[in-house]
């Protein structure tokens, strides 16, 4: 199994707390970097190399799907997974990006996550 | 400065607009032009009267001179009054009077339109008269005042200069006070309506609707005072009609064309007005004009109050929605970002300690779920406080005097509870406001007034600490403001080694 680099992004500290927990606590996923903004996350996103990105889907300024487009634009070998408190998964377009309920994050899910999410080559 | 004056923002910009008016220079050209068209107009209506016969040497049904000397003087300083005295000269009838007499009537007349423009003056200050029923009364009084001195002074100084017979000086009293005050009743309100010009007319149906209107009073006016039956009442419906549509300049005009025909007919044809005497024809006339001019200006004036109430109610009820849908706004950010994060956090976390639970994993869990009922007390706090449910903001603030250590006077308090995020907003600036004075203060006092005046809800904190707030610091009092700003309200604070005061303004409407 080969190692799985993953971005974090949220504004929310609290969710960004666990969320570092989640994927420390998934095997085979390190962690290479957090966000607090969309705008922090494109930039962190391009030094950092992430092969998988989760980023809330609402934020202050670009927000969640601004960041995820400029990333997966620079770089389209990343897969982008949105992940929602609420019913805004209705914005995204799921042909693009996978969209996840952060009330279901836990390991297992995120492996899940990762296995249908990533681009098929 | 102190800071208790910022407690009355604005209170003294009156005196600055006196003083102003007062230090203005004299532009002469423009004065002699006043004085010299006073004079015109004077001399010209009083021409006018005596042409159509409603006026007499000694006596007229309606003295139109007095009501244009009172309207110009009122509307363009009293300085002018040298124009009304040359006009009043101008227009004496020299080869019926003597010259003593003259002069009495002509300072009477003088000293009338002077008292009635000075009263009206000073109403005008308060905004338009016409436009509430305490300013018609006001104006109606006023040219009541002015006409009872010169319906005085000149009969008596002609009654001494033998013009005039002991006998007739109580019929000429009645008759020159009515008669004048018919002329300002007609001529006053007229000028004071129109004196600001509506911004555009234009040939619509309104215009044409209105030129009928005033046709049909005319016409009625005539055929009734014409007709021996009294039949004068018919008017009444088409002043009000008039009223209805056009206002307080739809009335006054609806006035003059009522006055006008009915004292042509009277002076040519016999009507209701004419029965037998002709001193009993021209009371009834000028009791008519008396009547239909003070109805129409109440009625007018009783409107406009109505409709710019509406107005009002509407901009603040529309004011009201937005603070309300601001404040909606301002909850579900709260809820998202804060406690719900945290509770979420707080799930994953119980996740992963699902699978293999430590100590410090519980730890951070029961100290994120902490934080998560910290956050959602301080929200329910921030959006309202149960001691303004219960108490409203006038019993919070008491006891918030109370449970103080720093002795807190208060001036005033609203009498009746208002909208709850207008209470909330306030309250929340009053316990910021008195926690940063026992913070900075210690020893001093405060001094908190609430007033509402609809729309308007007025707070002020003054404390006589030794100042020093300063709002770029980052302290409480940017959020203060950004709390006050998003109701549309207006938030200052000014501070010295006096004290600092706070005040805000904030829109309300009663609960």
């Amino acid at each position: 199994m080969s190692i799985v680099r993953v971005l974090i992004a949220d504004d929310s500290e609290a969710f960004r707390g666990a969320l570092h927990e989640l994927v420390e606590a998934t095997p085979g996923f390190i962690l290479v970097g957090e966000a607090d903004s969309g705008e922090a996350a494109v930039s962190a996103a391009a030094t950092a190399h992430p092969d998988l990105v989760l980023i809330d889907i609402r934020m202050p300024g670009i927000g969640g799907i601004g960041a995820a487009e400029q990333i997966v634009a620079a770089s389209p070998e990343t897969t982008v997974v949105m992940i929602t408190a609420d019913s805004g998964g209705a914005r995204v377009d799921q042909e693009r990006f996978a969209v996840a309920d952060k009330r279901s994050l836990a390991p297992m899910r995120l492996i899940e996550l990762w296995d249908s999410a990533r681009p098929r080559s | 400065m102190t800071g208790l004056s910022a407690a009355a923002p604005g209170g003294d910009a009156p005196s600055i607009v006196v003083r102003e008016a007062f230090a203005r220079p004299v532009d002469l050209p423009r004065w002699f032009g006043g004085v010299a068209l006073l004079a015109g107009l004077y001399y010209g209506s009083a021409k006018v009267g005596f042409a159509l016969e409603f006026s007499g040497p000694v006596a007229a049904v309606v003295w139109l001179p007095i009501g244009v000397a009172v309207a110009f003087l009122a509307l363009f300083g009293l300085s002018l009054w040298p124009g009304a005295l040359l006009g009043d000269l101008l227009a004496n009838n020299y080869t019926v009077l003597h010259a003593g007499g003259a002069v009495g009537q002509t300072f009477g007349n003088l000293l009338e339109a002077v008292l009635a423009a000075f009263i009206v003056r000073r109403l005008m200050r308060a905004g338009a008269p016409l436009n509430r029923t305490s300013g018609v009364a006001g104006v109606v009084l006023a040219c009541a005042a002015g006409t009872a001195l010169s319906a005085v002074i000149g009969p008596l100084s002609l009654y001494a200069s033998d013009a005039l017979s002991g006998q007739a000086l109580p019929t000429v009293m009645r008759t020159w006070f009515l008669g004048d005050f018919c002329g300002t009743l007609v001529v006053v309100p007229l000028a004071l309506a129109w004196s600001r010009l509506p911004r555009r007319i234009s040939v619509t149906r309104g215009v044409v609707e209105g030129a009928a209107l005033l046709a049909a009073i005319g016409v009625v006016s005539g055929i009734a005072a014409g007709r021996g039956e009294p039949l004068v009442y018919l008017v009444f419906p088409l002043l009000c009609w008039m009223v209805v549509r056009y206002g307080v300049r739809g009335g006054t005009l609806a006035i003059v064309a009522t006055v006008a025909t009915t004292i042509v007919t009277t002076t040519r044809v016999e009507g209701p007005f004419v029965p037998t005497a002709l001193t009993h024809s021209v009371l009834s006339t000028q009791a008519y004009i008396i009547v239909a001019a003070v109805s129409t200006l109440f009625f007018a004036a009783e409107l406009a109050e109505r409709r710019a109430l509406v107005d009002r109610l509407g901009v603040t009820q529309a004011r009201a929605t937005s603070a309300a849908e601001t404040e909606r706004r301002r909850i579900e950010r709260d809820l998202h970002d804060g406690a719900q994060q945290r509770l979420l956090a707080l799930a994953a976390r119980l996740r992963l300690a699902s699978a293999m639970p430590t100590s410090e994993m519980m730890l951070t869990a029961e100290n994120e779920l902490q934080l998560a009922i910290d956050e959602l007390r301080d929200l329910s706090h921030g959006t309202h406080p149960a001691v303004l449910t219960q108490l409203g903001l006038a019993g919070a603030a008491r006891s918030l005097a109370e449970r103080s250590s720093v002795p807190i006077t208060i001036l005033e308090l609203p009498p009746y509870r208002l909208d709850p995020s207008a209470e909330a907003a306030a309250y929340y600036v009053l316990t910021e406001a008195v926690a940063n004075v026992h913070k900075h203060v210690r020893s001093g006092s405060v001094v908190i007034s609430i007033s509402y005046r609809m729309p308007w809800l007025r707070l002020s904190v003054a404390d006589t600490g030794r100042g020093g707030a300063d709002e770029r610091a980052g302290s409480g009092l940017t959020g203060l403001r950004a709390r006050i700003e998003a109701l549309d309200g207006e938030f200052s604070v000014r501070s010295s080694a006096r004290g600092t005061s706070i005040a805000a303004t904030i829109p309300a409407f009663p609960a």
